[in-house]
């Protein structure tokens, strides 16, 4: 037997300090504190599961947002747009 | 007629056992759905019941009292807040077992930082001498062996420390530590072969 191998058996026997009497108390004191517990909604767990990937959702979505807005304040209504697109068409010689 | 009479004794205290433990484990159940629907107060119950195991798993990662308390402080608040989670397919004191461990992980990751601030002067004369002994000197006293591995310890990552002390203090299964850890058997075998031989060299440097 090496000499972790005893210090491991020594260890092993070390009897665990007892909690201070009125222990619970404390941890009632700290608890009175907390909001009560609530139930775990379907958003919480994939929150748990997936923090990252919820984060780059939500960015993916911002930005098709903004360049869904960008894109439609530079473009008035899509009438104005067939409008300029068969201006521009007739202008190059295209036309009739 | 003896031996008969003596299994039969046996087959009865057995039985009386299994029902014990079954009224126990009903009883916590019913307990933890009252504290579930508002009874706030007999968490305090919950308290009692597994402050001994908690203070026993929690001690083996930290001895200084006060801090021992404030983690064990810790972990009971941890378990009101993820109370709803559990789900009685385990026995409560596995699942707060499990909620110590990670507490445990937790502050070993703090503590890393002032592991070099602390040294030698913490280990005692009596434990300093057995190692550097020779001969066939047996087991160090309990409290010795203790100060060696801890000071030992500092050389391993916190998640390294853990799976050596579950697997060699508390005499955990690989199976289990790797429940307790969310790591797989593997991941706990390797951590474990690691940590002994970090251990030993630990020791060695200690001892010169």
């Amino acid at each position: 037997m090496n000499k972790l191998e005893k210090l491991f058996a020594a260890a092993r026997r070390e009897n665990p300090p007892a909690p201070a009497e009125g222990f619970e108390f404390v941890v009632m004191q700290a608890i009175k504190h907390e909001p009560a517990p609530r139930a775990v909604t379907v958003f919480d767990q994939m929150n748990v599961c997936f923090p990252r990937l919820a984060g780059a959702a939500v960015v993916v979505i911002a930005l098709c947002v903004a360049g869904d807005w960008l894109a439609g304040s530079a473009q008035t209504n899509l009438t104005d747009g067939v409008a300029q697109l068969s201006q521009q068409w007739l202008m190059t010689g295209n036309g009739f | 007629m003896t031996g008969q009479a003596g299994r039969n004794l046996k087959r009865g205290d057995s039985a009386k056992w299994f029902g014990h433990i079954t009224d126990a484990v009903n009883d916590e159940i019913q307990l933890l759905e009252r504290i579930r629907n508002g009874a706030t107060d007999e968490f305090a119950e919950i308290v009692r019941r597994h402050q001994a195991r908690v203070f026993a798993v929690l001690s083996r990662y930290e001895r200084d009292a006060q801090r021992l308390e404030d983690l064990a402080q810790e972990t009971f608040v941890k378990a009101w807040r993820a109370l709803e989670q559990f789900d009685g397919r385990a026995p409560f004191e596995h699942w707060i077992s499990r909620i110590a461990v990670r507490a445990a992980i937790d502050h070993l990751r703090k503590r890393q930082r002032v592991r070099n601030e602390v040294g030698f002067d913490e280990v005692g004369e009596d434990a300093l001498d057995w190692l550097r002994a020779d001969g066939d000197e047996g087991e160090p006293e309990a409290g010795a062996a203790r100060e060696l591995l801890d000071l030992a310890m500092r050389e391993l990552a916190p998640a390294d420390r853990l799976v050596i002390t579950l697997q060699e203090i508390e005499g955990r299964s690989v199976k289990e530590i790797a429940g307790l850890m969310g790591i797989s058997g593997v991941a706990v075998r390797v951590r474990a072969l690691r940590a002994r031989m970090k251990l030993k060299s630990a020791l060695e440097k200690i001892k010169n």
